[in-house]
């Protein structure tokens, strides 16, 4: 490919997330919020400094971004949805084919990624493709996705209408395809936390959900 | 006079309805072959080829019946809520009771 085209292709991929202002020397994301662009280094100094700082409680503190994160992305989606179908009465009866390709435009037109939605054994599980976060923090030794986590946990809170928490299972950052999240009751997912904590793979996990085995240990 | 009345309203009776019976015959007999001449009339129907033919058009297309039955995102969580213990269930209440509210509770 000539190098002309190499930079048009560049260009036309970024001005897809982000726009900026050439007058005021802005730069904004596709629903017009400010953004900064930072470097990756900067980035990465920012979280090892909060890593080291915050120790074991890091996660628990992305976790809490996230969720106030999810909620207010809740509200945004919410929004954008009510004024372009005037006729829903609310998301909760968004059909789910609907629901997932608006919030997957919401998620890849932010660049946070793609993602899926499904239940199995009455558990709700989240995929996400291509998702920023593990990318971004470059570790390639363990789950990083808390932040992720927190995110599902605070906008499906917000969507149902029920106290749900969120624990993520696999991670792109750990060498696996794509990061799996578990939606659910607290109780069960402090089991989850435990039984990763104790060596248990993914596929273990769900076979122990399937089994109903969190209930022994509520 | 009165005494020709007396002898005539039976007659007259039995008359208006031997009428009466005979207009009923008579457009029943129109109706009838009204109902023959539209069914000639009509060309013959081709057989219902797609199983939604045959059943009718109230039946829904596949594409439709789809839509029709496809959950919404809500009910994916519906296990799930059913799961949840009752105090992590957020009561939204839409009612014009729950407007009142405050000063239910003012009056205690």
């Amino acid at each position: 490919m000539a190098e002309p085209e190499v930079k048009a292709a560049e260009q036309e991929m970024l001005a897809g997330f982000l726009k900026s202002n050439e007058t005021t020397g802005e730069i904004n994301t596709a629903d017009n919020k400010r953004a900064v662009i930072i470097t990756r280094d900067l980035w990465k100094a920012l979280t090892d400094a909060a890593s080291e700082r915050l120790a074991a409680e890091f996660d628990d503190v992305l976790y809490s971004a996230g969720l106030a994160w999810g909620a207010h992305a809740y509200a945004e989606f919410n929004k954008g949805v009510s004024s372009s179908q005037k006729t829903l009465y609310h998301i909760r009866n968004m059909g789910l084919s609907d629901f997932k390709q608006q919030f997957n435009t919401y998620l890849t037109c932010h660049g946070w990624g793609r993602f899926d939605i499904y239940q199995k054994h009455e558990i709700i599980f989240v995929d996400l493709f291509s998702s920023a976060f593990p990318e971004m923090v470059e570790r390639h030794d363990a789950m990083t996705c808390s932040l992720m986590a927190g995110f599902f946990s605070g906008f499906f809170t917000e969507l149902i209408g029920v106290e749900l928490s969120c624990i993520e299972l696999r991670c792109a950052g750990a060498g696996a395809e794509k990061c799996t999240f578990l939606v659910a009751d607290s109780g069960i997912t402090s089991s989850v936390r435990k039984w990763l904590i104790k060596g248990r793979t993914s596929d273990e996990i769900v076979e122990a959900i399937a089994a109903k085995e969190y209930q022994g240990k509520k | 006079m009165a005494g020709d009345e007396q002898q005539k309203k039976p007659y007259d009776e039995t008359m208006e309805s031997a009428k009466l019976f005979e207009d009923i015959k008579q457009s029943k007999a129109k109706q009838a072959s009204n109902t023959e001449g539209h069914l000639k009339a009509q060309p013959a129907k081709a057989a219902p080829q797609t199983s939604a033919e045959r059943e009718g058009p109230d039946r829904p297309s596949p594409g439709e019946k789809g839509k029709a039955t496809e959950a919404s995102i809500g009910e994916l969580f519906s296990n799930l809520v059913k799961m949840s213990p009752q105090e992590k269930i957020r009561i939204e209440d839409h009612s014009i009771g729950s407007l009142f509210k405050k000063y239910l509770s003012k009056r205690g």
